[in-house]
């Protein structure tokens, strides 16, 4: 069945309607009872969000539920972060399967409109998605009305309070939510998913569970200079492979470290990493996460410090300017970093963590640590493991 | 009514809204510090002296704090 799978997708063509219907068929109704059965099917397969989150996605659609029929999907295909272009992939090759997942997820929740929400420079998606719906109304397939909204380019454009926020014509920044599972407040839902989890529940309900395939979509960046990435490539792997299994298919043999789970996810030696699995739940029992999908490999022969700080300094010019602790802890730490100044950054990010108002302070400072982590880890390898005090 | 005990008031910092005005931590000093920025940190697991972070929630100039009860 591998025809099925995204990463075929990934190097194909992109799949116009006529192309999309020959390969995966019409797209079923899912009102009423055979919604309800796609949404077992969904939480049977553990489809979790993947924009980063990974939150069941069969229980996020629980409060939408119970707030009752209307409000709006949001399509977020603001990947914000350099180490993220699957989305960017699915979009431009996948089309139809994302629409097929928006209208499967509007049926189930009884929403009124889709809203395909974009950073103002992603051109190439922007047209496939477009040409997407005009090929569909060109064939008479029904969609619910359907807009293109623009954010502002930035690593928090796709933040899901973000997104509503700007959904609303109010600015595109994190706002302040007493109850996650409702951020949409006291208004009709507004249901933010991630691009490829929506081509998920698309594809699911074209294959059912049994047939669906349990992959994960990876963006493979084989280089970082400066927290700049390059030779970046998307990949797909299946969820009981490993992360050496990645690298031995994509030919990475080179590395001394990787940054797991994106400019917010934790460091790792090369050499150890590649024993970990991609399955989610098994790298959040390790307290680890793949993030939006993202690994990161630094070559053999470069330094970790000097990537982690550009990479803390980078985020810090991503802060919204919000709030202080992020405003003015974020440039402390990556200063702090620059002069390796390694019990510094540890205090700044005791006193700065889970103050922020939303997760970049807290994604960033998980990144710190695990980098003065593995450096102590190191030295203490180095020193045949004794103490020098 | 539902009678609230000690141990289920929570506070929560709307950090988004907050700029570091500080009243916060002169009004409640037994429960809130300032950071070095001048912005609030809970001092405490639980909540010492209720009546003083209560009068540290309606006196902030930002409505940036609240207290909560398990029942919100």
């Amino acid at each position: 069945m591998f025809v099925s799978h995204l990463g075929q997708a990934v190097h194909a063509q992109r799949f116009d309607y006529a192309a999309h219907i020959d390969h995966w068929g019409s797209r079923p109704m899912r009102r009423g009872r055979a919604g309800t059965e796609l949404h077992r099917e969904v939480a049977e397969v553990g489809l979790t969000g993947c924009g980063g989150s990974h939150f069941p996605i069969a229980k996020k659609w629980g409060p939408v539920l119970a707030a009752g029929p209307g409000g709006t999907v949001v399509i977020n295909g603001a990947e914000g972060e350099p180490g993220s272009v699957k989305d960017a992939v699915v979009m431009q090759t996948q089309p139809h399967l994302v629409l097929d997942g928006a209208m499967n997820v509007a049926e189930i929740i009884g929403a009124r409109d889709i809203i395909i929400w974009l950073e103002e420079s992603a051109h190439a998606s922007a047209d496939s998605m477009g040409k997407a719906i005009a090929e569909r109304q060109h064939s008479g397939d029904p969609l619910l009305p359907i807009t293109m909204m623009w954010a502002p380019s930035g690593y928090l454009s796709g933040e899901s309070t973000a997104v509503i926020a700007g959904v609303r014509g109010e600015p595109v920044a994190p706002t302040h939510t007493l109850d996650r599972a409702r951020p949409w407040g006291h208004d009709l839902p507004i249901l933010v998913h991630n691009v490829e989890t929506l081509a998920r529940v698309g594809m699911l309900g074209h294959t059912g569970a049994g047939e669906y395939p349990r992959t994960v979509l990876i963006t493979l960046s084989l280089s970082i200079e400066e927290g700049v990435l390059t030779d970046r490539r998307v990949v797909e792997a299946g969820v009981s492979d490993t992360i050496g299994d990645v690298f031995d298919r994509h030919g990475v043999d080179a590395a001394s470290w990787i940054l797991l789970g994106g400019f917010a996810g934790t460091w790792h030696q090369a050499d150890q990493a590649r024993l970990l699995p991609l399955a989610p739940d098994l790298l959040r029992n390790n307290g680890l996460s793949l993030g939006a999908g993202i690994v990161i490999v630094v070559p053999r022969g470069r330094e970790l410090l000097p990537q982690a700080a550009a990479i803390a300094h980078i985020m810090a010019g991503e802060s919204a300017g919000q709030c202080g602790p992020c405003v003015f802890g974020l440039p402390a730490v990556a200063k702090a970093l620059d002069r390796g100044r390694l019990g510094d950054v540890m205090d700044l990010s005791m006193m700065i963590k889970g103050r922020g108002g939303c997760g970049l302070p807290d994604g960033v400072l998980r990144m710190v640590e695990s980098a003065v982590d593995v450096l102590q880890e190191k030295v203490g390898a180095d020193d045949g493991g004794v103490s020098h005090g | 009514m539902v009678e609230c005990h000690m141990d289920e008031l929570t506070v929560d910092i709307n950090m988004i809204a907050c700029s570091g005005v500080g009243l916060c931590a002169h009004l409640a000093p037994e429960d809130i510090g300032l950071d070095a920025w001048g912005f609030p940190i809970l001092l405490n697991g639980k909540i010492h002296s209720p009546d003083q972070v209560r009068r540290a929630a309606s006196s902030c100039p930002r409505r940036a704090l609240s207290v909560l009860t398990s029942s919100d």
